[in-house]
């Protein structure tokens, strides 16, 4: 079967899988046929295969690039920030599940800390390999970046609550942290253009939208966390947390399809 | 004397008219070597597809240039011999048939050929060397700075041989003394034209392909070089990249149409690697690397690139 066939064919089917997923969760969400917790526990798989998927594609990347190959690090990066994400939300759904409600600050908020460290790791790593000139200041940079989204987080609590304080600190500094990795994204898919490395970029962008309507909801106590009182809001915000799920599994899976169909022309050329 | 093995099995010793072989070869848009005898004179000329090359050489006891139209109305109704001179052989012929004065031939032991062909890739310019031994004739081209020959003429085996591997056991393993001329570069003449156009074609894929490497792996590095080789299959060209380095044995009729293959193999492969990295990364890969040659070797580079990027590759973008 000639490549581009075979390559359009899986990625159709892996289209149809996210489709009929998407359609899934929003049957349960909008319906809740099983009752009880069973609705709740449902859409938190479907939820958690979409983040997984991401980190299968990584995983799987990783093994068409040489250890001293440079992009390597930078999927590596990515797998370990996606990977802590991964445990993250596993711990918030179980929190969710057993407790109803997820506290703020949670088990699950150190994962995905480090999560963004690793994430914002790699596409400095990434900015790196395309502007080697412009290394010199990147760790002053950097440094800079994350006191400015701590600064940021508390900026928007104070203005929320009128106090300097902790509470909804974490839902606004994942607001501020993914707008900084928006923007070095956006920053690189300027340059990427419409090419195959810029794609995996739109997932920040989404990511950034998703953490920003969880955030307003969770700090403005509109989001709720029982399926059988949510509203549209809830769903609003779950959706664009999938979405982002989903363009990062599409956009990885282009580039890991592309590296393993070159590899069997290779072999076959062998 | 250039190109005798071409000549050998043409040489029927019947008299030809030197205009009338013109008219036959230009019929055929054929290369082809002349060779005119009188007494103990020769007289030499060089047909590029069908047409007279400007200069022919004259050789009685010593090598001369000569005006070739001047000279074929004066050696008319002589015993000519005449050959085809396959393509692969034409960039040499041309700098043989340009340039004035003429090398003088020097004997090298062994040793000592193997201390010039050091000389060769240290210095600045690049040369040719014409070699003849009893075990080989070659004409060897050598880029200069610092760089090893990376093409060679083998007349036995009747083909451009640009295979590092190669270029290596032909020149370094001689077993008896050998006859060389050596030709410097000189920037006007169209077979030194065509020989910088291939360095830079070289010299900006290669260049493009390490810093491609860096970004996107060696997996898709190696993709790229085989979707470019698949291309020039296609084409009918002898050009293959292997593992970032090109191994090009181009040779076309002329500079026009030298400049035009290289562009659009160039362009193929910018194309291919826009899909992946995108057009402006290409565009900003290309600047750096105009921005680290000298002028010259820029305008040469600039040479076979496309518009569109000429324009993104200039300063002050």
């Amino acid at each position: 079967m000639p490549r581009s066939l075979r390559s359009r064919q899986e990625f159709t089917l892996l289209l149809l899988t996210m489709a009929l997923l998407v359609f899934i969760y929003l049957w349960i969400y909008l319906y809740t046929p099983l009752g009880g917790m069973s609705d709740e526990v449902v859409l938190n798989l479907i939820y958690l295969f979409f983040v997984i998927y991401p980190i299968i594609i990584l995983w799987r990347i990783l093994d068409y690039y040489d250890q001293q190959d440079m992009p390597r690090r930078v999927w590596l990066d990515f797998l370990f920030g996606f990977g802590l994400f991964f445990v993250g939300e596993t711990v918030w759904a179980l929190i969710n599940v057993t407790e109803g409600e997820v506290p703020s600050p949670s088990m699950a908020d150190a994962f995905f800390i480090f999560g963004y460290f690793f994430l914002a790791t790699g596409l400095v790593r990434q900015y790196n390999l395309v502007f080697p000139a412009r290394k010199q200041n990147l760790v002053i940079a950097s440094l800079l970046a994350w006191l400015a989204a701590i600064a940021i987080s508390f900026g928007l609590v104070y203005l929320s609550t009128g106090i300097w304080g902790f509470d909804g600190f974490f839902e606004y500094l994942y607001v501020a942290l993914d707008l900084l990795l928006a923007l070095l994204a956006f920053y690189l898919m300027r340059t990427f253009g419409n090419s195959l490395l810029a794609r995996p970029l739109w997932g920040f962008l989404v990511m950034f939208v998703a953490d920003l309507i969880y955030g307003l909801l969770v700090n403005s106590d509109t989001y709720v966390f029982v399926l059988q009182h949510a509203d549209f809001t809830r769903l609003f915000s779950d959706m664009a947390y999938n979405l982002a799920y989903i363009i990062f599994a599409v956009a990885f899976w282009g580039h890991y399809a592309m590296l393993k169909y070159d590899a069997e022309d290779a072999a076959t050329e062998k | 004397m250039f190109g005798s093995h071409f000549l050998a099995g043409e040489t029927d010793g019947k008299k030809h008219s030197l205009a009338r072989l013109e008219a036959v070869y230009r019929e055929q848009r054929s290369h082809a070597l002349l060779v005119a005898r009188r007494a103990k004179k020769q007289a030499v000329f060089l047909l590029v597809a069908g047409n007279l090359w400007p200069t022919c050489i004259m050789k009685e006891e010593s090598r001369l240039l000569a005006d070739a139209r001047q000279a074929l109305d004066k050696w008319a109704d002589v015993p000519v011999a005449h050959g085809f001179l396959p393509l692969f052989a034409l960039r040499a012929a041309k700098i043989w048939f340009a340039h004035t004065p003429p090398p003088e031939s020097e004997r090298f032991s062994p040793g000592d050929f193997f201390a010039l062909l050091g000389q060769c890739i240290s210095d600045d310019q690049p040369c040719m060397l014409w070699g003849r031994s009893l075990e080989d004739e070659f004409f060897a081209f050598f880029p200069g700075g610092g760089k090893t020959a990376d093409q060679v003429l083998d007349i036995s085996t009747g083909e451009l041989v640009s295979d590092p591997v190669l270029v290596a056991s032909l020149l370094n393993y001689h077993y008896s003394e050998i006859l060389v001329e050596r030709f410097v570069f000189s920037p006007e003449l169209e077979g030194w034209q065509e020989y910088r156009l291939h360095r830079s074609f070289c010299d900006v894929c290669e260049n493009f392909l390490a810093r491609y490497s860096q970004l996107v792996g060696r997996v898709m590095a190696q993709s790229l070089m085989r979707a470019v080789n698949a291309f020039a299959r296609r084409q009918n060209l002898a050009v293959e990249m292997r593992q970032g380095m090109v191994y090009d044995s181009i040779v076309l009729p002329d500079l026009a149409a030298t400049r035009e293959t290289y562009q659009n193999l160039l362009a193929y492969m910018l194309e291919q690697a826009e899909q992946v990295i995108g057009q402006k990364l290409v565009a900003s890969i290309l600047f750096d690397e105009m921005q680290s040659l000298s002028q010259d070797s820029r305008n040469e580079s600039g040479g076979i690139l496309l518009e569109k990027y000429l324009d993104q590759t200039q300063p002050g973008d």
